[in-house]
């Protein structure tokens, strides 16, 4: 049980290269933190200073109350599951998942409890006399995370563990990884860049752009309340509709590309230019089309239980994807009228892209 | 159809060519060593066995007077194992750690170095075999197994072997055992030399035959009868055929000849099972 504390944490690399510009962050006891961000952003090289994997080279990190800023990797009682699993391939399932606690003078009775406690919980007790090849990516994986739940750390770290996986075993570890969480109780963090992973696992979810950390909360929070056009854009899928538009006159509406009007209930000055977000499913079909966005239909992906319908509005041709429920067809070039509620139109300021 | 046929006809009898001449030249000393000296002096070389096997096997193994010197042949081919092992053994151990160090150490001078040891290459030991001598002559080695192999046994092909092998083993390895608390000395031990299996098969089997088939310097280092290796011995019996009047031993010298090939085929034979074992293995 333990707490994971950064404070203005920094990272420059030995070629210059400044990885990450400042991250606090504070991780509570028994907490799942999933780190996420577009590839480079420095997901990796965060956990990897958490790990003591990287040298710090400004700030601290704390576990606990203690500073482990040059405490080494295996002093700072964590575990980690890397994405191409790192198993010693010369040594048996059993093995790898006892290296840890050998090299730590476990006593070979406690060992073996725990090894088979682990193989139990993860149903590996067939494989464990099999080599690393003789598995499964999916079981392979289930061995790295094995030798990290035999350890009984007070973290544990997690980079992009199921991306060699196929669709379906990835879905089917995600439920497994998050139930094993919950029921060894221990504090996480957990790097990926799928949004769905991100959402559904995290209690708490950091969203990282360039090495600065934009926005950190639920993944309802975020979901809800984006703090900038880049979370904003990161986090959904189909991503959320960008408009650039002007603050009418009475300050009852956007105007947007050729008139099309958008309400709001929020007090901006009049003629402002800012960026309005509504997210695909946060679009309905009006009838009469009146205050609405009039856009023409270009493509439409059906996918069952939802149709994404692929619009265009106004002169430049601006794009707009519409997410509804259910099947439905349009012809191409069909004019629908697109309206949505006030509270679910999110604002952005056009130079910072900071949310109004 | 017709032509691959055909090709593959023409392929054939180049390779039973090739191995012929290749094999032809073992088989007649090998079959020729087992006739009387009377004999083959009277028919020539000879392309079956004879009678003598045993006899003129024996002679050479177990009397001294065979071999022209004060030892007898497995007196020398112990020598030549002392120093085959020894060169093979000390060069696996010496060239692994020195890629060791210079992969996964950061210091200061680690591409210099390696770039140093890697230039020795270029230089083979007869280049440097007088200073060697003398070093050793001064130390007091002369005349002994120690001064034998020490001086040939940094290994700069080694080296640069183990250096790209350690460079490909994924650096997630290594960091997977840092956090399972292997220390470097754990971690070379544990994970990197069971993983080396294929490489030092391969790099003992080449040094193995390589310090076996050694000439030159066991013959500076010694002037003890004591501890020569095969190599000289052979080179001394071949010397003396022609020597006192009588009819050249012929048969002896090649059994000999043949039983200084045995060892290093046993061991490139041994090895090589383990060599493609460690490949269809660890495919990592
Ligand atoms: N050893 C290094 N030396 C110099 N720059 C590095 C080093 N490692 C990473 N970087 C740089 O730091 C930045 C962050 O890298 P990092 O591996 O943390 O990205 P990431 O968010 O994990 O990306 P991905 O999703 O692709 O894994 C990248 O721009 C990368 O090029
Ligand atoms: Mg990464």
């Amino acid at each position: 049980m333990a707490t994971v504390t950064l404070n203005r944490a920094e990272k420059t690399y030995d070629n210059g290269f400044k990885a990450l510009h400042g991250i606090d962050l504070h991780i509570g006891d028994g907490e799942f933190t999933v780190l996420v961000g577009p590839s480079g952003c420095g997901k990796s090289t965060l956990l990897r200073m958490i790990a003591g994997l990287e040298s710090i080279t400004n700030g601290e990190i704390k576990i606990d109350d203690r500073v482990v800023n040059n405490v080494a990797p295996a002093d700072r009682d964590i575990a980690m599951v890397f994405q191409n699993y790192a198993l010693y391939p010369h040594m048996t399932n059993y093995a790898n998942m006892a290296y840890g606690l050998k090299n730590r003078g476990y006593s070979k009775v406690e060992i073996d409890t725990r090894v088979r406690d682990a193989a139990k919980i993860l149903q590996l007790d067939d494989y464990l006399e099999r080599k690393p090849q003789q598995l499964s990516g999916g079981q392979r994986q289930r061995v790295a995370m094995g030798r990290a739940i035999v350890r009984e750390p007070k973290v544990f770290l997690f980079d992009e563990p199921l991306s060699n996986l196929d669709a379906k075993l990835r879905v089917d570890m995600r439920l497994e990884i998050k139930n094993l969480q919950q029921r060894l109780g221990i504090t996480s963090v957990y790097v990926t860049h799928d949004q769905v992973e991100a959402m559904t696992l995290a209690d708490r979810l950091i969203v990282m752009n360039a090495g600065v950390a934009e926005q950190i909360g639920t993944p309802i929070e975020i979901y809800e309340k984006p703090a900038s056009l880049f979370v904003a854009s990161f986090i959904g899928s189909p991503s959320m509709n960008f408009l650039n538009g002007t603050v009418s006159d009475d300050k009852s509406h956007v105007v947007i590309g050729d008139g099309s009007k958008i309400n709001l209930d929020h007090q901006i000055e009049s003629g402002r230019e800012l960026v309005v977000g509504v997210r695909p499913e946060h679009f309905t079909l009006t009838v009469d089309g009146s205050g609405a966005l009039k856009a023409r239909v270009r493509m439409i992906e059906s996918l069952g239980a939802e149709t994404l319908v692929y619009l265009e509005f106004g002169e430049k041709n601006e794009s707009v994807t519409l997410r509804m429920q259910g099947t439905h067809q349009f012809a191409k070039g069909q004019e629908l009228a697109l309206a949505t509620t006030t509270d679910l139109v999110h604002l952005f300021d056009r130079d910072s892209g900071k949310r109004l | 159809m017709y032509q691959s046929k055909w090709r593959s006809i023409a392929n054939h009898v180049i390779l039973i060519l090739g191995s012929l001449f290749m094999i032809l030249p073992v088989w007649i000393a090998f079959v020729s060593s087992t006739h009387t000296r009377e004999f083959l002096f009277q028919n020539g070389l000879q392309f079956w066995f004879g009678g003598h096997f045993l006899e003129n096997y024996g002679a050479i193994l177990f009397d001294t007077a065979a071999t022209k010197g004060r030892v007898t042949a497995l007196e020398m081919l112990f020598n030549s194992m002392v120093l085959g092992l020894g060169f093979a053994i000390g060069k696996v151990i010496i060239s692994m750690m020195a890629a060791y160090a210079i992969v996964y150490f950061r210091f200061r001078l680690a591409v210099p170095i390696f770039w140093v040891i890697f230039s020795t290459l270029l230089l083979p030991l007869e280049v440097r075999i007088v200073p060697s001598y003398e070093v050793v002559s001064s130390l007091g080695l002369l005349n002994t197994y120690t001064g034998l192999i020490l001086p040939l046994i940094a290994s700069a092909t080694g080296t640069f072997f183990f250096r790209q092998f350690f460079r490909s083993v994924p650096d997630e390895l290594l960091e997977a055992a840092r956090l399972d608390g292997a220390g470097p000395l754990r971690f070379f031990i544990d994970i990197l030399v069971p993983l080396s299996v294929t490489m030092i098969a391969a790099i003992f089997i080449i040094m193995f035959v390589v310090g076996w088939n050694q000439y030159l310097w066991p013959l500076l280092m010694t002037t003890d009868d004591q501890l020569y290796t095969i190599v000289i011995g052979i080179k001394q019996v071949y010397n003396s055929l022609y020597e006192g009047g009588q009819i050249p031993q012929f048969p002896k010298a090649f059994a000999l000849t043949i039983m200084a090939t045995i060892p290093p085929v046993l061991v490139v034979v041994i090895f090589q099972r383990m060599f493609v074992k460690g490949l269809v293995e660890t495919e990592k």
